[in-house]
């Protein structure tokens, strides 16, 4: 079955989106934009152009480039370009082919089926001119939706519990107010309201005014005759305005802005939050009109409205969601991308349509690590947290004393870095290791776990073949809340837990130097000087003293120089292999130098 | 012991249902592996995608300072302070070559995909819809449009009312 997408069509940008494992997703255009704009045109050569292009043109080009034909949906408007008329629906029907064609590109695969929003207040006529736009565009359109239900389905609202939402949708250049009523997952428009000529351009024209008036008032220029100064400032209104959501104060800058008698002319103004408030003030009361119409209309008082939804690019700028706020006397709804929320809900409903909703299964994650002591009484991770399941892991460890036979495998959850600060699974041992130097046998440990949460680790000696399972099925017995706790303890610690892992590896560092040493020296036997033999003892020694110290410092000293007597000793040896013809393997060389991925808890037999 | 239980738990089921299943659970199997499988190579994409625009926003956030750098140059009386400051101009200018940056031509022809009108030129005698000026650089990153160019364009001797 081909890929729905969901289609914001808006007035003056559109947005397309898709659900890639039961998430809805924006689909960049060709562009590499998230938003289109809504704009057609054709060049002066008669190509069609849609998007960005388009716009670029309107100015140069106006007669054949056509801007919010969405006001036009459902009437009987033709545009009239070239001698050829055109429908609104056919105008739209450009700009979603474009929509089609960039996802189709974006995605790899055709589409044709598709779910389209209109404004709540839509009429008849005007959801069949969208849908209508749909077909000829190639696409077979499941669904109109109400743009404010596809808002409210983006954030999950249609398995709440909440009856009443109001959804204010201020964008670029239109303002819409709806209120929902949901029932059976089903929502029903109960009321709308709005202003088709409000929006964020008109917060962008009244900076744009406070920054021309501000500079005649500085320097004695009046830009608004100089379009090219003009077409600067009025981008960086809005760069500021979009600033303004964010910071408390901001600076337009704009060096060579102007050029009279005396010379060249910048403009440099700063501007608060409050400025930027104390200008706009009027546009944001202009939105509570309508809500509070909206409200009547339903019947509802402010108090009923259980959720709150705030979606368009405008409704990032905090005084309007201030204004929301005291209107309703609740916190509004955010998280989501304003301007893309519609869009993505559409995507969503196209999912259900399509049964790809119901397909997705939905996947667990372990809330908690997983994995093994080592030596020091370390928890080496196999299996780090959030990792989504089934999954399995693999990593080869060794043994960490001579001659060892078995190890024994310490099963651990929790985020902390020592062993003992994390919940124990289980335990198990394998045994019949073939005797061996430390770090010469190879133990491979597998976590493996399945969709059930069971988590089954097994341990094989890579030598024999031999391997020891364990099948852990409590790892899902913890509670939300010690989870919980498990994972903050682990942030809390985090200090202490990594200056306790630094000992521990320093610790085994020089565990490992002092055995390289000891053994040098056995293996080399007479062919050492005595009296470098007798550093050598001495020095290792020294670091085994060191070791049960427990203080990190003297550990490291005591390891560097120790290191250094070792690098001898094996120079000794190498030249003594040497001397040999290379006959002989280097088996004192492999001990000192072989990486290994950590060592088992020491277990003697 | 496990695998017994579980075992003891499956209902007999008759084979055309058992069949059906493994059909539904087969179809679901290809999708997964089909979405994984686009998903990898999407990803691929993605990723070098990324790296393209992680460094052309980089760039792109430089420019507003190469334009007020441009229009400075353009402005300063001649002297030895200006000759130092053109080519400290220069310097940058060609280190945004050599980083993959070209400035797009604003001569000719307007191009929508090169160009943004943002005036017209209602008295210039240039042929129709040509560019008569350069109001800010349009640059290419690696060959793909990091800004178009602004410009003004010709009307060709007829007013627009
Ligand atoms: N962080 C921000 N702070 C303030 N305004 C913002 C911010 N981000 C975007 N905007 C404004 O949001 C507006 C665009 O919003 P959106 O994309 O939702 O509009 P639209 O859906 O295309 O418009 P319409 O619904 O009128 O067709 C622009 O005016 C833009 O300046
Ligand atoms: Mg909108």
């Amino acid at each position: 079955m081909s890929k729905v997408i969901g289609i914001d069509l808006g007035t003056t940008n559109s947005v397309v989106c898709y659900l890639e494992g039961g998430e809805p997703v924006v689909i960049p255009n060709a562009e590499g934009s998230r938003l289109t704009p809504s704009v057609v045109g054709f060049s002066k050569t008669g190509e069609l152009l849609v998007g960005a292009i388009a716009k670029r043109q309107a100015i140069s080009n106006p007669d054949r480039t056509i801007s919010s034909i969405k006001r036009q949906m459902g009437t009987n408007h033709k545009v009239k370009i070239d001698g050829k008329e055109y429908t609104p629906q056919e105008i739209s029907a450009m700009i979603l082919r474009k929509l089609k064609q960039d996802a189709e590109a974006y995605l790899g695969t055709t589409i044709e089926k598709a779910i389209i929003t209109v404004p709540a207040y839509f009429t008849d006529s005007q959801r069949q001119a969208t849908k209508d736009a749909g077909t000829i565009a190639g696409l077979e359109v499941l669904r109109i939706i109400n743009e404010p239900t596809a808002a409210a389905l983006a954030y999950g609202l249609d398995k709440g519990q909440d009856h009443t939402i109001l959804v204010f949708d201020l964008g670029g250049g239109t303002f819409d107010v709806s209120i929902l009523e949901l029932g059976d997952g089903l929502f029903e428009v109960k009321a709308t309201s709005g202003n088709n000529k409000l929006g964020g351009d008109d917060f962008d024209q009244r900076l744009l005014e406070y920054l021309i008036k501000e500079f005649k008032k500085s320097s004695g220029v009046d830009l608004s005759k100089d379009r090219v100064a003009m077409q600067r400032v009025r981008e960086a209104a809005e760069k500021a305005k979009i600033e303004l959501s964010t910071l408390q104060q901001t600076a337009v800058n704009l060096p060579f802005i102007t050029m009279d008698a005396e010379g060249p002319k910048h403009l440099d103004i700063s501007i608060t939050r409050a400025k930027f408030d104390e200008l706009t003030e009027d546009l944001v009361e202009l939105t509570m009109g309508p809500a509070r119409r909206a409200l009547q209309d339903s019947g509802l008082e402010a108090h009923q409205i259980d959720k709150v939804i705030l979606v368009g690019g405008s409704t990032r700028i905090p005084a309007v969601q201030e204004a929301v706020r005291r209107l309703l006397g609740k916190e509004p709804h955010k998280g989501v991308n304003p301007d893309e929320v519609v869009g993505l809900g559409a995507a969503i409903q196209g999912g259900v349509l399509s049964g790809d909703v119901k397909n997705v299964v939905l996947l667990d994650i372990t809330p908690l690590s997983l994995g093994i002591e080592t030596l020091g009484g370390v928890l080496t991770k196999l299996i780090e947290r959030n990792t989504t399941i089934p999954t399995s892991k693999s990593q080869i460890f060794s043994t960490a004393a001579d001659h060892q036979t078995s190890v024994e495998i310490h099963v651990l959850q929790g985020e902390r870095a020592m062993a003992v600060d994390n919940v124990t699974l289980g335990r198990f041992t394998l045994d019949g290791i073939a005797p061996a130097p430390r770090g010469i046998p190879k133990v491979e440990v597998t976590f493996d776990i399945d969709v059930n949460g069971i988590v089954n680790v097994k341990a094989k000696d890579m030598a024999t073949n031999k391997e020891q399972r364990i099948s852990i099925t409590s790892s899902i017995g913890l509670s939300d809340n010690e989870i919980d706790r498990m994972v903050k303890d682990a942030d809390k610690y985090a200090a202490e837990d990594q200056k306790r892992r630094e000992l521990v590896e320093a610790k085994n560092q020089a565990e490992q130097m002092a055995y390289s040493a000891e053994k040098l020296l056995k293996d080399l036997g007479d062919k050492v000087p005595s009296e470098q033999a007798e550093a050598a003892k001495s020095a290792a020694a020294e670091t085994r003293t060191a070791i049960a110290s427990g203080d990190i410092n003297k550990i490291k000293a005591a390891t560097e120089a120790l290191t250094k007597i070792v690098d001898e000793l094996s120079t000794i040896m190498y030249n003594e292999a040497q001397a040999k013809a290379n006959s002989q393997e280097q088996s004192g060389q492999d001990a000192a130098d072989e990486t290994i991925d950590a060592d088992f808890d020491v277990e003697k037999k | 012991m496990e695998e017994q239980k579980k075992e003891d738990e499956v209902q007999p089921q008759s084979d055309a249902t058992h069949i059906a299943q493994v059909a539904e659970l087969h179809a679901k199997l290809l999708r997964l592996q089909a979405d994984m499988d686009n998903m990898r190579r999407r990803h691929q994409r993605e990723k070098e995608e990324l790296g393209y625009m992680a460094a052309a926003d980089c760039i792109y956030q430089l420019l507003p300072a190469m334009d007020n750098f441009d229009r400075a140059v353009k402005l300063l009386p001649a002297g030895d302070w200006t000759q130092g400051m053109v080519m400290v101009h220069k310097q940058l200018q060609d280190i945004l070559q050599c980083l993959g940056l070209e400035p797009i031509a604003a001569t000719g022809a307007f191009d929508p995909e090169l160009h943004e009108a943002v005036a017209i030129d209602e008295d210039s005698t240039d042929p129709e819809n040509s560019v008569t000026q350069e109001l800010e650089r349009g640059y290419k990153y690696r060959n793909r449009v990091l800004r178009p160019s602004k410009v003004r364009v010709s009307m060709g001797g007829c007013k627009i009312e």
